[in-house]
C-alpha cells in the first residue's frame, strides 16, 4: 500500500500541479487549460486503476476497469468538444452525449441491464450538467479544493466496503485536485472561464463520483446502505450551497459555503457508514 | 393312495405365487450401496476374482455440505501464516472399483462462505481486490481422470475455476474413512495442494509481498451415497 500512495498520493499530484504552475508561468495558452483538466484527471485515474489490475481480459474478468476506461472515454470526448464548441448549448449536449455512451461501456456486477445503464448514464449527465453550471459560475481556489473534498467520499466508502483497487484510483484524482487548488492559491488570479477545471474538469469529476459510487455500490458486499453511496454520488454538487440567493453575492461567504457544501455531502456518506458498519475510522485491511 | 385333488392343486398353486411373488420383490428391490462381497470359490482363480470384484457399478455421493469445508492458508508480509475457511462446500463424488480404483470429483464452492473471523477483513476477500464475489459466486474443481496411488491415495487431474479463470491442476486425494451408519454411507476425502493465485488474476498484495502469492488449500469432503 505505501508504494500507491506515495505514488498516486504525492507522485503524481505534483507531477499535475507542476505542470499546471509550467503553464501558468509560461502563459502559453492558445487553448483553455479546462479543455485538458478532464483528460488529465481522467488519465491520473485511469493509470492509477491499471496499475491495481490488469487491463488484459477486463471484459470479462476484471469488469470494474469499465470504470476508469468509461471515464477516460469521457475526458476524452469532452475536451475535444471543449476545444471545438463555444455555446453552452453545444457542451450540455457534447457533455450529456459523452457520459451516456461512456456509461453504456460499464458492464458491472447489477448494471448489466441496458436499461439501467441508460438511467445511470441519465443521472450522472444530469450530475455533470450541474456542476459544469456551478463550475462556470466561479472557478476559482474554492471550487477546486471543495471537489477534491467531494471525491474523498467515495474513495472512503471504497475503502471501507473493502474495495481498494478502487479506493486508490478515486483518492489519487482527489490528490490531484488538492495539489492543483495548492498551486491556484498560490497563484491568486482572476483566471478566465475556460482555465483550471473547465467544462471537461466539470464532467470528469461528476462522472468520478457518481459512477465511482455506482461501481463501490455493486460490488459491496459490507452493509454500506445506499444512502451513504448516494451522497457520496452528489457530493460535487455540494459547491451550489454557495449559489444561494442570499450568499452567491458575497464572494468570500459563497466561497466558504461551497467548501461547507461539499464538506456536508462527503462527511455525512462517511459518517453514515461508519455508523453503520460500526467502525471507528477507515481501515485498510490486508 | 388317495390324494385329494383340489386342496393339493390349491396349495401348489399358493406356493407359486408366493415365489413369483417373492422373486418380482427381490428384482424390484433397490440395488445396495455396499457392492457385495465376492467370496473366492476353491475352483476360481485369484484373476477371475479381481475381475469380479472391479467389475462393479459405480457409486455416486452427494458432498455433505455441512461437515465438508475448504481451507486456505498465505503467508502474511512475507511473516505469519494466515487462515481462511469457505463453508459452502457442495457437489458430487463418484467411486468405482472394489476395492475403490477410480475417483470422479465435481465440488463447487460458494464463494461468499469465506470466512476469517473478521467482518472487515471478510468484506476485503469478498471485494474485487480478491475473491470478487458479486462477480464469481462460484469456484468449482471438475476432475477430468484419476489414478490410484498407494494405499488410500488418489491422484486426481482436473479443472479449477476460480476467479473466472479455469486452469488444469493435479490434485492428491487421501480417503480419510468409509463407515455405514442409520444415516447412510459415508465417505471422506481430504486433498491439500498448492496453487498459484496470480495464474488465476488474484494479485492483489503480490507485488509488495502484503499477501504470499503461494496458496495452500486444504479440502476436507465428506460425502453420503444417495
Amino acid at each position: 500500500m505505501e508504494m500507491q500512495i506515495l505514488l498516486f498520493g504525492i507522485a503524481l499530484p505534483v507531477i499535475f500541479g507542476v505542470a499546471f504552475s509550467v503553464w501558468r508561468v509560461t502563459r502559453s495558452r492558445e487553448f483553455g487549460f479546462g479543455s485538458f483538466f478532464g483528460v488529465a484527471i481522467a488519465s491520473v485515474l485511469f493509470i492509477s486503476a491499471i496499475s491495481e489490475d490488469s487491463l488484459q481480459n477486463f471484459t470479462t474478468l476484471n469488469r470494474w476497469l469499465w470504470f476508469p476506461c468509461s471515464i477516460l472515454i469521457c475526458g476524452f470526448i469532452t475536451g475535444i468538444g471543449d476545444l471545438f464548441s463555444r455555446s453552452f448549448g453545444a457542451r450540455v449536449f457534447i457533455s450529456c452525449s459523452s457520459v451516456i455512451l461512456g456509461v453504456l461501456f460499464i458492464n458491472i456486477p447489477g448494471w448489466e441491464n441496458v436499461t439501467s445503464r441508460l438511467l445511470l448514464g441519465v443521472a450522472t449527465a444530469v450530475c455533470s450538467t450541474l456542476l459544469f453550471v456551478v463550475v462556470r459560475r466561479r472557478n476559482c481556489f474554492s471550487t477546486i479544493i471543495s471537489l477534491c473534498f467531494a471525491l474523498i467520499a467515495p474513495s472512503v466508502l471504497a475503502m471501507l466496503s473493502g474495495f481498494a483497487k478502487l479506493a486508490i484510483p478515486i483518492g489519487a484524482a482527489s490528490c490531484c485536485l488538492g495539489f492543483v487548488s495548492l498551486v491556484r492559491l498560490a497563484t491568486q488570479s482572476n483566471a478566465p472561464l475556460n482555465e483550471c477545471v473547465g467544462f471537461s474538469g466539470a464532467v470528469v469529476i461528476a462522472c468520478i463520483a457518481a459512477l465511482g459510487a455506482a461501481t463501490g455500490w455493486s460490488y459491496d458486499t459490507s452493509d454500506i446502505p445506499v444512502a451513504a453511496w448516494l451522497l457520496a454520488s452528489i457530493a460535487p454538487l455540494g459547491l451550489w450551497l454557495g449559489e444561494l440567493p442570499t450568499i452567491h453575492s458575497r464572494p468570500t461567504l459563497s466561497a466558504w459555503a461551497r467548501i461547507l457544501g461539499c464538506v456536508i455531502l462527503a462527511a455525512s456518506s462517511i459518517v453514515i457508514t461508519v455508523f453503520v458498519l460500526g467502525s471507528s475510522a477507515p481501515q485498510i485491511v490486508e | 393312495m388317495f390324494l385329494p385333488v383340489t386342496p393339493v392343486l390349491t396349495l401348489a398353486a399358493t406356493l407359486i405365487i408366493m415365489l413369483a411373488a417373492n422373486s418380482q420383490q427381490n428384482s424390484n428391490a433397490p440395488s445396495t450401496q455396499t457392492p457385495p462381497v465376492v467370496a473366492p470359490t476353491p475352483n476360481a482363480s485369484p484373476t477371475q476374482t479381481i475381475a469380479k470384484q472391479t467389475s462393479s457399478a459405480a457409486t455416486a455421493w452427494k458432498i455433505d455440505d455441512t461437515h465438508s469445508m475448504g481451507l486456505f492458508r498465505v503467508q502474511h508480509f512475507g511473516a505469519g501464516m494466515f487462515w481462511g475457511r469457505f463453508d459452502g462446500v457442495t457437489g458430487t463424488i463418484s467411486t468405482s472399483g472394489t476395492p475403490m480404483e477410480t475417483l470422479a470429483l465435481n465440488v463447487v464452492i460458494d464463494t461468499n462462505s469465506v470466512s476469517s473471523a473478521n467482518k472487515d477483513l471478510d468484506s476485503h476477500l469478498r471485494s474485487p481486490d480478491f475473491f470478487s464475489v458479486k462477480e464469481f459466486p462460484e469456484m468449482s474443481f471438475v476432475s477430468t481422470s484419476s489414478k490410484k496411488l498407494e494405499g488410500n491415495t488418489w491422484s486426481v487431474n482436473g479443472n479449477l475455476t476460480m476467479h473466472g479463470v479455469t486452469k488444469p491442476i493435479t490434485v492428491n486425494m487421501e480417503m480419510t474413512g468409509q463407515s455405514e451408519s442409520a444415516r447412510g454411507n459415508k465417505i471422506g476425502f481430504e486433498a491439500v495442494f498448492t496453487i498459484d493465485r496470480s495464474e488465476f488474476g488474484m494479485t492483489y498484495g503480490i507485488e509488495k509481498n502484503a499477501i504470499g502469492k503461494s496458496v495452500r488449500i486444504i479440502v476436507a469432503l465428506e460425502a453420503t451415497s444417495s
